[in-house]
């Protein structure tokens, strides 16, 4: 069982790394963790006086997770990629039962989450380093807050990760999942939030931030919304195991 | 030796019914075609042999268990599915690496069923840089990997060049002289009518004929190909009708 799972695992990691798509999309997750933090620290978002307090220290960092839209479509190709090319017949020929392919997948998806995170969190690290550095602005990378920081980024993505491959298992056109994570995420859950900060915060996206240290007020801690998005990834999860064992693959 | 049998097997697609009530044994060491128009259920039938269509009525076993009991599928049963089932970005060989890596198969046999295709040369290729008869081998390459003891193949010809239909031929004759269970579907008489052993028609998603070719043919004999023809389009078309 455990050595099948180890080579289903590699089998997806093989899939991950015999086509371009990923590769690019890491590039523009490294990408966009710089343009976020550059445009948070030279639009002003956080002024000069900001940048040294603690509230504007994370605002910052927690910019450098906002390439999660890259996560998201990682772990949706993961699954719904798939079905879009059809090779989710051989997947299911090799392995037949479903809700250990489905498990694979996620498995798959919280490891490439983790190195997607893991380069979110050094991008983010070396390019709020170099604005500090420019504006004269002392910056301890070993301090609390900033490994804070950096932690709940790379968690943040791990988790989007996971949670694109159930989006992807639920939803199988894949451009349909992607818009569909991008109205959710960027669009739908911004509006319930400004409406409603009580609720907003038990929201995936609003979860996904806090868990990046940002230090919005009536936010959640940040452990807690950790275990919130862990709880929504869970939920995502088991919605993929159940659509995906009753599927007719036509 | 394995053979596949079908017990009371349908499906129904909302309003639709696909399948009806087959009932039908396949026999190792012979090449069964299952013949019938386009949309008559074959696909489906043999989707659901493979679990990945999920019946409404009876079932569908091979060796006596349903595909998802099987303990190492890919070792049991090979399945050609058409030409699509490909990421056009992967390469040929990286395609098969997904599958043995996944199955537990030894990397070496990937050479060795590219040679047996001839696709050799083009492995190192994107996929989507291949003509349909390369992708209906590389589909066949897959399902020979873990060289199995049935072969399931929906229209494999489909997209091959006569050169190529006479490799397929030759290739499923050999497999069945092999002792393998071979089930190839088709929508025309004309490709199956010299390699099957033994014709089953569907319609409508029923059961029509099931027989050998000079049963089809009637007192015309199976040297006939009008009468062939005739015989199929009368079970096909007639029932449609």
């Amino acid at each position: 069982m455990t050595t099948l799972k180890r080579s289903l695992v590699a089998s997806e990691l093989i899939k991950l790394t015999s086509t371009r798509a990923a590769r690019w999309i890491l590039i523009a997750a490294a990408g966009l963790s710089a343009l976020a933090i550059s445009g948070a620290v030279f639009s002003g978002g956080v002024s000069l006086t900001e940048l040294s307090t603690d509230a504007g220290l994370r605002t910052v960092l927690e910019h450098g997770g906002m390439a999660s839209i890259m996560p998201l479509i990682l772990g949706i190709l993961i699954s719904a990629g798939e079905y879009r090319h059809g090779t989710v017949v051989d997947t299911f020929l090799t392995e037949p039962r479903r809700a250990r392919v489905v498990a694979t997948k996620l498995l798959t998806g919280a490891l490439v989450g983790v190195v997607a995170g893991l380069v979110c969190a050094i991008v983010t690290a070396t390019t709020a380093s170099a604005w500090y550095a420019a504006k004269d602005v002392p910056l301890d990378l070993g301090s609390t807050p900033v490994l804070r920081s950096l932690v709940g980024i790379v968690l943040w993505q791990a988790l989007y990760t996971v949670i694109g491959v159930a989006v992807g298992s639920l939803i199988r056109g894949q451009a349909v999942a992607i818009v569909s994570v991008v109205v959710w995420m960027f669009v739908a859950e911004t509006a319930v939030s400004e409406l409603l900060v009580s609720l907003g915060r038990w929201l995936p996206a609003t979860a996904a931030r806090t868990l990046g240290n940002a230090p919005d007020a009536g936010l959640l801690p940040q452990v807690g919304a950790g275990a919130v998005l862990l709880g929504w990834a869970a939920l995502a999860a088991v919605g993929a195991v159940v659509a995906t064992a009753r599927r007719d693959v036509a | 030796m394995t053979e596949i049998t079908l017990d009371g097997l349908g499906k129904r697609f909302g309003a639709v019914t696909a399948v009806e009530n087959l009932s039908l044994q396949i026999k190792p060491g012979s090449v069964t075609a299952f013949l019938g128009p386009n949309g008559a259920g074959k696909t489906t039938t043999m989707r659901m042999v493979l679990g990945l269509v999920r019946p409404t009525t009876g079932r569908a076993l091979i060796g006596g268990r349903r595909y998802a009991e099987l303990p190492t599928p890919r070792r049991t049963v090979g399945a050609v599915l058409g030409p699509d089932g490909f990421h056009p970005g992967r390469t040929g060989r990286d395609h098969l690496r997904v599958i043995t890596r996944a199955a537990g198969i030894p990397s070496a046999r990937i050479d060795e069923v590219l040679e047996l295709v001839e696709l050799t040369d083009a492995a190192g290729r994107r996929v989507g840089t291949y003509s349909l008869g390369m992708r209906q081998r590389l589909g066949l390459a897959a399902a020979l990997m873990g060289d199995p003891g049935v072969l399931i193949a929906d229209e494999p010809a489909n997209g091959l060049d006569p050169e190529g239909i006479a490799w397929l031929r030759r290739f499923l004759r050999a497999t069945a002289n092999d002792g393998r269970t071979v089930l190839v579907s088709s929508h025309l008489l004309a490709e199956v009518a010299r390699t099957a052993d033994r014709i089953v028609v569907i319609s409508d998603g029923r059961l029509r004929f099931d027989g050998d070719l000079s049963e089809l043919a009637g007192p015309a004999g199976p040297g006939d190909a009008d009468a062939l023809e005739n015989a199929f389009l009368r079970l096909t078309v007639g029932a449609a009708a």
